[in-house]
């Protein structure tokens, strides 16, 4: 495949600084006294906000600009029809402002909402959150937060542990009246006698 | 008004262009004339006093400016003809002006 050809010459210093001026439009924040024309391909880079801002400081660009706010507002909102005010069309310009106002008001109470169900969620979070306590609930207290099982068989098993600790805690008492601790039996001094003479 | 006894003047292969802070740069008019601007103001056929006197004052353009248009009247002169052709480097900071200054100059 043949290569084309590139023609001979240079740009034109006018094709220089315009191709330089768009490729550093967002470093531009005034144009001065320039002319709409020269400007135009400086202007059609820059965002709403940015193009709102040169006009507030170069008002003659405003009475040209109509075309480009048209672009933005294609861009933006899709197509819109144009829309008249105590019968006079309003322009593209006031058009995007009333459409972009509307849509910061939707997205404030967008955020607004998340946030009050954040902040609910968290207060739910909290409630809910594990703290530490002092002592160990008694045994009725205990029993009586005891789940409620829905198998037949758990609801069974569950029936015998209440009752067995109820078995094992009168043991206990019983056990402790009666016996000496491990320490004192090992004070004490050990029997000579056999095993067998314990027994009779 | 030029003095009809110095005839050599009107064919100086040389032309002065005077930025707006007095500073002067002597150029090649064949350079000059790469700008259609300048090229109507040194035209014989047109009486301008510059065309007489081969000295153009440039009120609107200062001297650093006018300096980085005849940088580039010289390098249009040397690739008008060529293909692979270098880049012609501005200064992001002068962009906006050296605009201006092309379009009143034409070039």
């Amino acid at each position: 495949m043949d290569v084309p050809k590139r023609e001979p010459g240079v740009l034109s210093l006018h094709q220089i600084a315009q191709t330089h001026c768009v490729k550093h439009a967002h470093l531009i924040t005034d144009v001065g006294t320039l002319p709409y024309h020269l400007v135009e391909p400086i202007l059609r880079r820059k965002p709403a906000s940015s193009l709102a801002q040169i006009e507030e400081k170069c008002p003659h660009l405003i009475e040209n600009t109509e075309a480009i706010w048209r672009d933005l507002l294609e861009k933006e909102f899709g197509p819109i029809l144009p829309s008249k005010v105590d019968g006079a069309q309003t322009s593209c310009r006031d058009q995007y402002m009333a459409f972009d106002k509307n849509r910061e008001q939707r997205r404030e109470r967008a955020a607004s909402k998340l946030r009050n169900m954040t902040k609910k969620l968290n207060q739910q979070k909290v409630q809910n959150s594990i703290t530490a306590v002092d002592m160990i609930p008694s045994a009725s207290r205990i029993l009586k937060k005891s789940p409620k099982f829905h198998s037949s068989l758990l609801q069974r098993a569950d029936s015998i542990n209440k009752s067995r600790g109820k078995i094992f805690n009168h043991n206990v008492k019983f056990v402790r009246n009666n016996t000496k601790s491990v320490l004192q039996k090992q004070l004490q001094p050990k029997s000579t006698k056999s095993f067998k003479s314990r027994l009779l | 008004m030029v003095d009809v006894e110095e005839p050599e003047l009107a064919d100086s292969p040389y032309v002065t262009l005077i930025s707006s802070d007095g500073l002067q740069y002597v150029v090649k008019r064949e350079a000059a004339l790469v700008s259609g601007t300048l090229r109507g103001m040194l035209n014989v056929d047109s009486s301008f006093q510059e065309a007489e006197t081969n000295r153009i004052k440039l009120h609107e353009i200062d001297s650093v400016l006018l300096e980085k248009v005849v940088e580039y009247l010289y390098y249009n002169l040397k690739y008008k003809n060529e293909v692979d052709t270098p880049e012609f480097e501005i200064p992001t900071e002068m962009s906006l002006e050296l605009l201006v200054a092309a379009d009143f100059l034409d070039v």
